[in-house]
């Protein structure tokens, strides 16, 4: 049987004067009717304009300079604008990462889809609705004859990737590309869209394109893997092979970068708490203005806990858990309006503000996004030695000490005369990880350290952490979505839910025999347990 | 600064619109010294046409004076002006939005609505009431110009400064210790100044055209030349001596236009859009 | 019903800053050079000290500054504008009876600019977005530029030379034929002929603002993925352009369409007081050259309370276009 897809020897250009020449470069695949093909790459690996280059929507100044496409037999690149657009929906159809923002906000989501049938003259009259609804319906939003007058800003992430795929599903197509569709969810929302989307091909028997950087995905959704690298295709096989025996040594390293959710063997922590919380609470919103009342939100909700010296507490939980606003509390960039928090033996939050600026040196900080923690407009010494000179160390001393720990953290000393915009993600994350060692603190408060950073990456830079963990016997309070990442450097997890923390344990286990439902639920919601049993 | 000016060169607009600009400043700069004689003076027959006689390339008004001396020192005053009342918004607009986008709650709210308040008004019916009360000087209208002038500035700045509080590097900075002022000044006024600039940009071309008008209605220092002034006293003219009021009124045009170009030139200089991702 | 706290909440701020402007027309005269009375009787008025001292037990000049204020204050909420000497009528009569005849110069001055700006805004958008016409794109541009760039009094004088003096197509004076006694429509006509100069020349200035807002308004709305999701139901550019661009790109056109109307109603002091429109600007240019500050103050505010109410409908449009406060009431 021939492929529904097939792509030869294509090559896209990426406009002059970038780094490189294509964003693309002589890929061939193919994809089968009902089958599901991911691809799987990093960031810049040309995994996304890949995909977008089958219904030929490729993003301003791209342009395909070479190979074939064809669906169905039919040549793709030769079709004309019409064609294209008749196959856009009704053959082929797309899903994309952020829902929101791939939705207009302006129009009822029901109208949106009813709009994709507008366009190929499907369904006319009475039948659009009810086949909306019954779109609706199928792929699991509650309540469709209200849901089809909402406006996108009034659902959720997770029904809007819904709404989504409704309108993907519209016209029946025998291929849906789906470019990094979950992303943007939170894992326990991330596990009900695979499902759908599993029951979508298994039903239906739509094949699907599906790109992604997560390799827990991978493993739960394909059939097949593309690996690509810089633009090329590297690998291609059945997804058990490739999982079980990578044969590319790219393939392999990204593998191997994937931590598993097993507890890592880390060295005991001391006796001495250095840091510890009580009865922690603090709530956005709430007090009304003379004309808007605004929703109060309890972010953290007497929250406790406790650090030692050499320990690594993990606190692990969805977006909105509060998890983000308790890492801002305990260094007082949001004041908790409650509770507790014992510092070195005072309660910081008793003392003002300027009492407490002497005490920041010992209690940093490391920040998310590589991109926006550091200021663009200073030189890497400044923004290291920035704050102990803040605190009256001498400059020459500073300096001494920023080349120091530039090369404690992997970086060469060079680097001190650079701009943040000449680094990569990893080297900022870096940069940033020794800022906040510059003032020899006691305590770390890592807000998703490494999130933000593809995987061979974040590989590199927990290992980072964890090797200065051992060296400094720091206490540190990692904040993370991800309990594969946690497990990787965590000897206790603190699990939070709308605020609390629901479950308090060593790694161990917490993995081994959750105690509460969510954390259950949380588990069982991590994509691709069967990687996690890899040697 | 190399890269400055080569995205900035790029904009072909842009480099006529700096070289008109270098001109006009030229000319004020050395206005006295072209001119001699004052430009109120009467120097030679009323309504000469442009090039009629030597020593009048632009002609004379109906009170003989030389329409070149006038747009030469009318020039001063559009530039002084301009940039000084852009000078002064700037300085209130900064001072506003940073301290309403920094510290938020009430002091953001009080700020806040003092701007929108301020916008609101007719910008020009203010100028034109302040002016007027105030007796017509430079200093009032270069106070008055830039009274209506600052809300953008204010509200642009409130706006990075909001964006930039919540950006990590700040916090790093809180988390560093450093102080509330070295924060501001340091860390978040170096990343709002490139808007800013081009902002200015244009609040210049907007008072140039504003003191233009107050006084094309009469509400100019009567001390100075103007352009405005130039052609609100030729208006009565208008079917005599049409060139009385065309000439200033294209000094006016050119000027502004060149000032708007220089201000897209710098806006592609500072702000570059960020380049499309090719993943 | 959120939206109709939204619309309270607006009315209860356009009351506000009616009585701020107020204020500080108040704080302006004790601020200026002179005795208040005398700055306030004008030119004409200060040589009657019986008007002065009228002025002064009027305004309460003997009691403390904030009774002072609250006096005002309590005249401007009864509409008690002052007495202009020179005319000797009420302010307020005087600008009652001026304030028509702006209000029509200034309603079609916005539609004229309002209609051509976006619609040459969304032809040079459109030109980027089919990616062909890039020449057309320019044009519309360059004739935004010149017009950005162009004082308002000047290119009415211009409009009069080429009008009204080489082509004398349209009159360049007044409102109305003086002496010719028209009645319904043939008065309206004549009207009409009389508003067409203004109009332009108001008009042009702020046609060149709506150019350049709406195509920045549509190019960035251009960039979002609603757009490219919309590209890949099938649908055609036009389409696109049509129901998902422009009615996003509605949103900070209507915001700025409000922020306009204060300088476009300084522009109309410009406009009317070459075209002699017998309006409130030109009253303001009358009390400017007659030094009848009560009259200019009253002028003044009444102009500002004006653009308040427009910003309000503005509000009410708002509440059509964007859902989302429709639903939530949320502040912009």
């Amino acid at each position: 049987m021939d492929p529904l897809v097939r792509v030869e020897n294509l090559t896209i250009r990426l406009p002059p004067g970038g780094d490189r020449a294509h964003a693309i470069e002589d890929v061939s695949f193919t994809v089968n009717e009902g089958e599901i093909v991911c691809v799987v790459g990093e960031s810049g690996s040309g995994k996304s304009v890949t995909a977008s280059a089958v219904l030929r929507l490729l993003p301003r100044g791209l342009a395909i300079a070479s190979g074939r496409i064809s669906f169905a037999g039919e040549d793709l690149l030769a079709a004309s604008a019409a064609r294209m657009r008749d196959l856009r929906g009704r053959e082929i159809s797309m899903i994309f990462q952020e829902p929101l923002s791939a939705l207009n906000p302006v129009m009822r989501v029901g109208n949106q889809v009813a709009e994709l049938m507008e366009a190929h003259g499907a369904y006319p009259g009475e039948a659009r609705r009810a086949r909306t609804l019954a779109l609706f319906d199928y792929v699991g939003l509650p309540e469709p004859v209200q849901l089809i007058e909402a406006y996108p800003f009034q659902i959720s992430g997770g029904q809007r990737q819904r709404v989504m795929i409704a309108m993907a599903l519209a016209l029946e197509p025998k291929l849906i590309l789906a470019d990094e569709p979950t992303t943007a969810l939170d894992v326990t929302t991330q596990k009900q869209i695979l499902e759908l989307l599993r029951k979508i091909r298994k039903e239906r028997g739509t094949a699907l394109l599906f790109v992604t950087h997560d390799f827990g995905v991978v493993a739960e959704m394909a059939d097949r893997l593309l690996v690509m690298e810089k633009g090329r295709l590297v690998e291609d096989g059945p997804a058990a092979q490739v999982l079980a025996a990578p044969r590319h040594p790219y393939t392999r390293s990204l593998i191997a970068a994937v931590p598993r959710l097993r507890p890592a063997a880390l060295p005991a922590p001391g006796d001495q708490v250095v840091l510890s919380v009580e009865g922690l609470q603090k709530t956005f919103g709430g007090g009304a203005s003379l004309l808007r009342r605004r929703r109060k939100v309890v972010a953290v909700k007497d929250v406790r806990f406790s650090v030692r010296r050499g320990e690594t507490l993990g606190i692990v939980g969805e977006s909105g858990s509060g998890k983000s606003t308790l890492a801002r509390c305990l260094v007082r960039l949001v004041e908790p309006e409650q509770g507790r928090i014992v510092f070195d033996g005072h309660d910081v939050r008793a003392i003002s503000r300027d009492e407490f600026r002497p005490l920041r040196r010992r209690l940093q900080m490391v920040f998310q996004d590589p991109f926006a923690s550091l200021n663009p407009r200073k030189r890497v010494r400044t923004i290291l030695t920035d704050g102990p000179r803040a605190h009256g160390t001498p400059a020459p001393d500073a300096q001494a000490r920023a080349a120091e720990l530039l090369s404690l953290v992997g970086l060469d000393a060079s680097a001190l005369d650079r701009f943040p915009h000449e680094f990569s993600g990893g080297q900022r994350q870096r940069i940033g990880i020794a800022r906040a060692l510059m003032m020899d603190p006691e305590v770390i408060v890592a807000d998703e350290p490494v999130s933000a950073l593809d995987v061979s990456v974040q590989a590199q830079v927990l290992e980072l952490l964890d090797g200065l963990q051992r060296r400094l016997r720091l206490a540190m309070v990692f904040i993370t979505h991800d309990l594969r990442v946690a497990a990787r450097l965590c000897h206790t997890l603190a699990v939070m839910h709308r605020g609390e923390i629901v479950e308090t344990g060593p790694a161990g286990d917490i993995f081994a025999a959750p105690q509460h439902p969510y954390t259950r639920q949380l588990l069982a919601a991590l994509p691709g347990r069967h990687l996690d049993e890899r040697p | 600064m190399t890269s400055f000016w080569r995205r900035f060169s790029r904009n072909a607009g842009a480099v006529i619109g700096l070289a008109v600009l270098a001109v006009v400043i030229l000319v004020a700069l050395f206005a006295s010294l072209m001119f001699s004689t004052s430009p109120w003076q009467m120097v030679g027959p009323p309504l000469l046409l442009p090039f009629e006689e030597q020593g009048f390339a632009l002609g004379t008004d109906m009170l003989g004076r030389d329409i070149a001396a006038g747009l030469a020192h009318g020039a001063r005053v559009s530039l002084l002006v301009g940039v000084v009342s852009t000078g002064c918004a700037v300085v209130i607009g900064v001072a506003f939005g940073t301290l309403a986008g920094y510290f938020g709650g009430a002091v953001e709210h009080a700020l806040m609505s003092v701007t929108e308040f301020f916008q609101t008004i007719p910008q020009l019916a203010m100028a034109v009431v302040l002016v007027a009360i105030f007796t017509p000087t430079l200093e009032s209208i270069v106070i008055a110009i830039a009274l209506v002038s600052w809300p953008p500035v204010a509200r642009l700045v409130r706006a990075e400064v909001l964006s930039l509080r919540e950006r990590e590097f700040v916090e790093a900075a809180i988390v560093l210790g450093r102080p509330t002022r070295a924060i501001i000044f340091g860390e978040i006024l170096p990343n709002a100044i490139s808007p800013v600039i081009v902002a200015a940009s244009l609040i210049v071309a907007t008072a140039i055209l504003t003191e233009a008008a107050l006084s094309f209605l009469g509400l100019g220092d009567r001390n100075m030349m103007s352009w405005g002034f130039m052609v609100g006293a030729a208006r009565t003219m208008l079917r005599e001596a049409p060139w009385l009021t065309v000439l200033p009124g294209l000094a006016i045009l050119v000027t502004v236009l060149a000032v708007n170009l220089v201000g897209e030139g710098l806006n592609d200089a500072l702000n570059p859009r960020l380049k499309e991702r090719g993943d | 019903m959120s939206f109709v706290r939204f619309l309270a909440g607006r009315l209860v701020k356009a009351v506000i800053v009616v009585l701020a402007i107020a204020a500080l027309n108040f704080v302006l005269v004790r601020l200026a050079p002179g005795d208040p009375a005398s700055v306030l009787a004008g030119e004409a008025g200060a040589t009657d000290p019986k008007f002065v001292d009228e002025l002064r037990a009027r305004f309460g000049l003997d009691k403390p500054v904030w009774e002072q204020l609250l006096i005002y204050l309590g005249q401007v909420v009864r509409l008690d504008l002052g007495f202009s000497y020179r005319n000797q009528v009420p302010v307020i009569a005087l600008i009652g009876e001026r304030l028509p005849a702006t209000l029509l110069l200034m309603t079609s001055g916005f539609l004229f600019s309002l209609v051509a700006g976006v619609g040459l805004g969304v032809l040079a958008a459109r030109a980027r977005f089919l990616e062909r016409g890039r020449f057309l794109d320019s044009v519309v541009m360059t004739i935004a530029l010149v017009f950005y760039a162009t004082p308002l009094f000047w290119l009415a004088l211009m409009l009069v030379i080429l009008f009204s003096v080489q082509l004398n197509w349209l009159p360049a004076f007044g409102m109305e034929s003086v002496g010719a006694n028209l009645t319904g429509v043939s008065r309206a006509v004549d009207i009409a002929r009389h508003l067409v100069l203004p109009t332009l020349a108001l008009g042009f200035f702020f046609m060149a603002v709506y150019v350049r807002l709406t195509r920045a308004a549509m190019l960035e709305v251009m960039n979002q993925d609603y757009v490219r999701t919309a590209l890949a139901k099938g649908l055609s550019p036009r389409e696109v352009l049509r129901k998902h661009v422009l009615r996003n790109a509605l949103l900070p056109i209507v915001t700025f369409a409000g922020v306009q109307l204060g300088q476009m109603a300084g522009g109309a002091v410009l406009v009317e007081t070459v075209f002699a429109w017998p309006g409130v600007g030109r009253l303001m240019f009358d009390a400017l050259l007659q030094r009848d500050y009560q009259l200019l103050l009253g002028v003044f505010l009444i102009t500002s309370g004006t653009v308040v109410v427009f910003n309000l409908l503005t509000d009410i449009v708002y509440l059509f276009v964007d859902p989302r406060i429709r639903v939530e009431g949320r502040a912009r």
